[in-house]
């Protein structure tokens, strides 16, 4: 379990992250928590020539708002969000979903946008910015700067819309309106594991509807997903035990489950059945 | 002070705690190469070539072996139950022509680092043409493909009674069909070998596990045609054995003939996906039992057909899983007939060995299954059930009119109704149960399980241990058993301080010491505790008498009035005045002296105990499922144990490793299971797929010991705790679940799958839903 | 840009230059870099936690970590926790509980829990169950560490006062 050899760069800043990527294309892989790549590597499932460790870049570990998006930079940890503060529930929403992801010593080091590059189709990040429309924002030393949808961004299984020599350098995620209601569910095997199946749902209160209803499948599926029909559902109608339970299963319906060595298709849409249903509940909560 | 009995804390932890323990991967040894075996990538299949030629490019590679550099070396043998019919099944140590699982070793790569030697490692390319593997217990009736060794190794028969007479007298005969899934020991820390030779003494020096050091010498010594003392076998600390190290694996050859050969020291640490595939596994066993009971609800006879999964190979330990399992199945009952037959059949899997519980945990899920459906079928509640054939005080001892292990089984003692009541008692169990009730009342997932079970432990031939107090007066307890965190080394200074009269922290117990004595068997079924605690007991004995002995002369004072207490000797009813220390003492005595002893020997004595017959612990398990009902998820929130130990030597240490083996035997029933594709590649190959349960997930386990029913077989009664903890809790989590689900019978297998149970819930639901 | 490395990093309070190469993880370079071999692994993959140590007051797994980014940082293993004479109140707390079985899992238990109570020193027991579920261990009650993290945390506490 020890990697294949690979020459070690350590960038002092963006542009010249961005540069040593441009010169060594998909024979680099960038280093940020290495949470994901490092086992990669040990195994020698990932045998980059070129490991570009960016933990030496300057000022890439605070967020910040402006424009009413949260700015999130490469090296922030999932344990960062533990203290995130910003107006309205999206700080909340945040600290919530970061303290399912794995155990204190992945979350030390482990990034927000290294998740979102690595696309585990269960990864909470991934689910997350799915559902809050987050808007990813790669750079490449020849073409520059473009943004990217999250729906665009998640191709397959471990593959994003980023390419060779580009580097995901900020995510921005629109902060919500102080209306807004949420409910994360996750259901693992054991604490701190990669979830069987994810739900994030998202919706204002208005008087006694629910509008702006987002909901989001992760685990499940090649890539993270929100469910239109199951929004359309929910959408303009009173939240009660029994619509949800109709909107689980509409989602169990709609969902295309990816079959594992634990669970059969049938198993899958039962998951999703159950963490749609105990998301929606959630959202009730607090 | 008295020290038996008393939950002394752990003598000996400080290394640990200070990280100066030396673990086998610990030892660097100067101009030490790096051992990296080849493994299969196939399960099954014809080994046409290997080219190692790009290998040698690697900077540092030093040689590349394959099964003909090593044709010197003849298959791994048995350490146990060998018979000539078994030898075809035995291991190359590196394969021959044919692979027969993925991870078997095919060849291996030495380098001066361990990172040359993986990188070599891979660029050795196998040519193998593919065979269609025999992965399942059904699929091997079918045979393997151009093998000439039957697909069955062995068959065991077990039988007393008249069998057919019962079943015709039975009012019914209820039949189950059960089966466990393939689990490991996994311990914390994967295996490992170092060996150097000293070619100024001539001696191949081993450092490793050595739970078995006695038997691996010899066995090493015969394979590499050295005489015994041409081997030497170093204990190291080890990071959790269960069974599965310590046996002689193809790998430990390998290592000690390259250190003869290469003429260097040679070190392999393997790496968790190796261990995963390559280490011993165990338990995989399909199984169906029949039993018959009369009008009055007793057990009148057993019926058991099983199958063991041994996968590629027969280990060191022969067909004792299969013995094992076969002699185990009566459990606590009384029977008029038994018959077991147990078929050890071959697969395209990596080899089975022992694994904590061994034959045990099979013969226990099976045998509780079965009294489950007594229970259903008759309508009884399933602890009446049992009580109604438990073997009573009176019957005791019980011949079973059988062997194991070349052992004829007398169950020595139990009084196995009773510790039912006193767990129940002690931990309200009817609470717990109306509790379970309760929640099934509101609609919740809920059930409570209970298995009973006996324990082996104690089949050893001898054991052997020296006991010397030195000039400063500090023991020394020498013995070949190991200590593998289990808390050996504790319980061996407890016994010794309360009859020397010394206290623990002056006593070092030396452990896995094949160098220093010559015999001993070493460490395996619960045997140590028993076997190591008599020989300790006998020497401390004779510790004393040679030191009051020594006293009397010294003191003037006739032996009878004195006493010995924290190391100091004085006259029994003085509290104040003279007192001799033991240090004084030890110095006056050395050897030669003129206080010498009779034996001229000064303060050393020797206990050995010859096999006494095996000793039957027995416990009750009972575990508490929560089912999720959308997910199939089963939670075990807590589990109670109570078990016999006879004698209690440190109750805090039993404890702990009843509650350590629960957790064991809970993972096996929930989370971790080896599986192959269809191809027979393993899918379980790191800590991601293989679910050790964490903190979160361990259920708080509430252990009972009681010494209702010391063994008779040692003069200190002990019984063994070492398995305890994991052999009832498959059984009672299957229980659990069933009554949570309230379909008796349901679960057939372990590891529970969330799946199956979801199954189950979804045809309930679309049924009611109709209906 | 190179595959051999020489790296400066405070171990234990001492500075240590190593030769290491670019692929050698923190834990690889501790154990035959630095002869510091308390700390242990027993899967390269993060999930079971033998190889936890702190990396500038953080408890991280150092198969996870190349050596060559510990470069001007200061790790501290399990080796720092005593003087060989006093036991540091985790280790004895761990010793009286019956917290070590095997003992193999015990230096990245201790370092886990020493970082998590040294960011947060008041967490209550729900949350050392929590961080103690990071790490596996296959011979101790996990309830047992459980309770010993507690009673090292009061005893922590005391000496703080
Ligand atoms: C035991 C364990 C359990 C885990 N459990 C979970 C879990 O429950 N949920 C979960 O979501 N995750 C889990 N993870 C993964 C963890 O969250 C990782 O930290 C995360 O997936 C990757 O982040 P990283 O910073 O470590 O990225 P790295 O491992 O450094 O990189 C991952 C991939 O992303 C690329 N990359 C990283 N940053 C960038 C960038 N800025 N631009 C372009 N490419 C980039 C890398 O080149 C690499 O291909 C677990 C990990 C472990 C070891
Ligand atoms: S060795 Fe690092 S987490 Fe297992
Ligand atoms: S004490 Fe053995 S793995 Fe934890």
């Amino acid at each position: 379990m020890r990697a294949a050899a690979f020459d070690y760069h350590a960038p002092s800043s963006l542009d010249e992250a961005v540069g040593l990527l441009a010169e060594h294309g998909d024979d680099a892989r960038v280093l940020a928590g290495g949470q994901s790549l490092v086992p990669a590597m040990n195994s020698r499932l990932a045998r980059p020539g070129h490991v570009i460790d960016i933990n030496r870049i300057a000022h890439a570990e605070r967020p910040h708002v402006s424009a009413g998006r949260l700015r999130i930079p490469p090296l922030m940890r999932h344990v960062d969000f533990d203290t995130l503060a910003v107006d309205g529930p999206l700080g909340p929403l945040m600290r919530d979903v970061t303290r399912h992801i794995s155990h204190l010593p992945i979350r030390l080091r482990g990034t927000f946008c290294g998740s979102v590059a690595n696309a585990d189709p269960a990864s909470e990040w991934c689910l997350a910015t799915t559902v809050l429309g987050a808007e990813m924002i790669a750079r490449s030393a020849r073409r520059g700067v473009r943004n990217v949808l999250a729906k665009a961004f998640y191709e397959s299984i471990m593959t994003t819309a980023l390419a060779d020599d580009e580097m995901l350098v900020e995510v921005q995620i629109p902060l919500l309106s102080p209306f807004v209601r949420y409910g994360f569910h996750k259901i693992a095997r054991r604490s701190g594991d990669y979830g069987l199946a994810l739900c994030l749902v998202v919706y204002e209160r208005d008087e006694d509807e629910m509008v702006k209803v987002r909901v989001g499948l992760g685990g499940v599926e090649a890539v993270p997903r929100r469910l239109g029909a199951v929004e359309e559902l929910l959408e303009r109608r009173q939240p009660s035990r029994r619509l949800f339970r109709e909107a689980a299963d509409l989602a169990a319906e709609i969902a295309d489950p990816l079959v594992t060595a634990d669970g059969d298709e049938a198993y899958q849409r039962d998951l999703t059945r159950a963490v749609v249903t105990r998301a929606l509940d959630r959202s009730l909560e607090g | 002070m008295k020290h038996v009995g008393r939950s002394h804390p752990r003598l000996g932890d400080t290394p640990f705690l200070t990280g100066k323990a030396g673990f086998v991967g610990d030892i660097a040894l100067v101009d030490q190469l790096h051992m990296r075996v080849v493994r299969s990538p196939i399960a099954f299949g014809r080994l046409r070539g290997i080219d190692a030629a790009a290998a040698f490019a690697v900077p540092g590679l030093v040689a590349v072996w394959t099964a003909e550099d090593v044709a010197a070396l003849p298959p791994v043998g048995f350490r146990l139950a060998a018979a000539p019919t078994l030898e075809p099944y035995c291991q190359p140590v590196l394969a021959v022509d044919v692979v027969r699982y993925v991870g078997e070793p095919v060849a291996v790569v030495f380098a001066t680092t361990a990172t040359a030697a993986e990188d070599a490692a891979e660029l050795v390319a196998l040519d193998i043409d593919l065979l269609a593997p025999v992965l399942t217990l059904t699929g091997s009736s079918r045979g393997f493909e151009g093998e000439t060794r039957p697909a069955e190794a062995a068959t065991v028969r077990k039988a007393f009674g008249d069998l057919a007479g019962a079943m015709a007298r039975a009012d019914r005969v209820v039949e189950v069909s059960v089966g466990l899934d393939r689990d490991g020991a996994v311990p914390g820390e994967t295996r490992g070998v170092v060996a150097r030779w000293d070619g100024g003494r001539d001696v191949i020096e081993i450092w490793g596990d050595a739970r078995l050091a006695p038997a691996n010498r010899d066995a090493l010594a015969t394979m590499l045609g050295r005489p015994l003392a041409g081997v030497e076998i170093n204990a190291v600390a080890v990071g959790g054995d269960f069974g599965m190290r310590g046996e002689l694996y193809p790998e430990d050859v390998l290592v000690a003939y390259a250190a003869r050969t290469l003429e260097r020291p040679v070190r392999w640490i393997e790496d968790r996906r190796e261990h995963l595939i390559a280490a011993d596994q165990a338990r995989a066993m399909a199984a169906t039992a029949k039993a018959a009971v009369a009008a009055d609800g007793r057990l009148l006879a057993l019926d058991v057909e099983f199958a063991i999964d041994q996968g590629a190979y027969l280990r060191p330990t022969g067909t004792m899983v299969a013995d094992l399992t076969a002699a185990m199945l009566p459990g606590p009952y009384r029977l008029e007939a038994f018959r077991a037959v147990g078929r050890v059949r071959m697969t395209n899997r990596t080899p089975a060995g022992a694994y904590r519980g061994a034959g045990r945990v099979e013969a226990t899920f099976v045998r509780e299954r079965l009294m489950d459906a007594v229970a259903a079928a008759t309508g009884s509640p399933p602890l009446e059930v049992r009580r109604r054939s438990f073997l009573t005080p009176e019957e005791m001892p019980a011949d079973r009119h059988m062997t194991t292990l070349g052992v004829p089984m007398t169950i020595d003692s139990g009084r196995y109704q009773s510790l039912i009541d006193q767990l129940t008692k002690r931990f309200s169990l009817e609470l717990v149960h109306r509790r379970a009730i309760d929640r099934r009342a509101h609609g919740e997932l809920a059930g409570v399980g209970t298995a009973v079970f006996v324990e082996t432990s104690a089949a050893g031939k001898y054991e052997h241990v020296t006991l010397s107090v030195d000039p400063s007066g500090n023991l020394e307890l020498v013995t070949t058993a190991s200590e593998l965190g289990q808390g050996l080394s504790t319980l061996l200074a407890q016994i010794v301080a309360d009859i020397v009269g010394a206290d623990p922290e002056r006593i070092r117990v030396t452990h896995g010491a094949s160098t220093r004595l010559g015999d001993g068997v070493g460490t395996f079924l619960a045997r140590s505790s028993v076997m190591a605690g008599t020989a300790a007991q006998y020497a401390a004995e004779l510790m004393r008498d040679k030191i009051l002995a020594g006293a009397e002369a010294l003191l003037e004072v006739p032996r009878e009035r004195l006493t010995i207490h924290s190391g100091r000797i004085r006259e029994a009813d003085r509290h104040f005045g003279t007192a001799l220390e033991l240090a004084d003492l030890a110095r006056k005595m050395l050897p030669g002296g003129p206080l010498a002893g009779a034996d001229g020997r000064g303060l050393v004595t020797e206990g050995w105990v010859e096999g006494e017959g095996m000793t039957f612990p027995y416990g009750v398990a009972v575990a508490v499922a929560e089912i999720d009902a959308m997910t199939g998820l089963v939670r075990v929130p807590r589990v109670f144990i109570g078990y016999d130990v006879g004698n209690a030597i440190n109750p805090a240490l039993v404890e702990s490793q009843i509650a350590t083996g629960a957790v064991q035997g809970l993972s096996s029933a929930l989370f971790t299971s080896l599986d192959v594709s269809p191809a027979g590649e393993p899918l379980r190959v790191g800590l991601t797929d293989y679910l050790i349960p964490s903190a979160t997930e361990s259920p708080s386990v509430d252990v009972l010991i009681t010494e209702d029913a010391p063994s008779l077989t040692n003069p200190l009664g002990m019984k063994g705790a070492g398995t305890a903890g994991v052999t009832g809790i498959g059984a009672a989590v299957a229980a659990a679940i069933d009554e949570a689900l309230q379909v008796p019978g349901f679960t057939t297998h372990l590891p529970v799958r969330p799946v199956a149970i979801r199954n189950l819930l979804r045809k309930r639901s679309g049924k009611s839903e109709r209906g | 840009m190179s595959r051999n490395i020489r790296i400066t990093m405070e171990v234990n309070g001492e500075d240590r230059t190593i030769v290491v190469e670019a692929r050698t993880t923190l834990a690889d370079a501790l154990r035959e870099g630095c002869h510091l071999t308390g700390t242990k692994t027993g899967c390269e993959d993060g999930v079971c936690g033998a190889c936890t140590v702190l990396v500038d007051g953080e408890p991280i797994r150092s198969c996870l970590m190349f050596a060559v980014q510990a470069h001007g940082r200061a790790v501290r293993t399990v080796e720092s926790l005593s003087d060989g004479i006093t036991l540091h109140p985790l280790q004895v707390a761990f010793h009286e509980h019956h917290a070590v079985g095997c003992g193999y899992c015990t230096p990245g238990l201790l370092m886990l829990t020493l970082g998590a109570l040294e960011r947060s020193p008041e967490i209550d027991e729900d949350e050392i169950q929590r961080v103690v579920a990071a790490n596996s261990c296959r011979c101790t009650d996990a309830h047992a560490v459980v309770k010993a993290v507690r009673a090292a945390q009061t005893a922590m506490r005391a000496g703080r006062e």
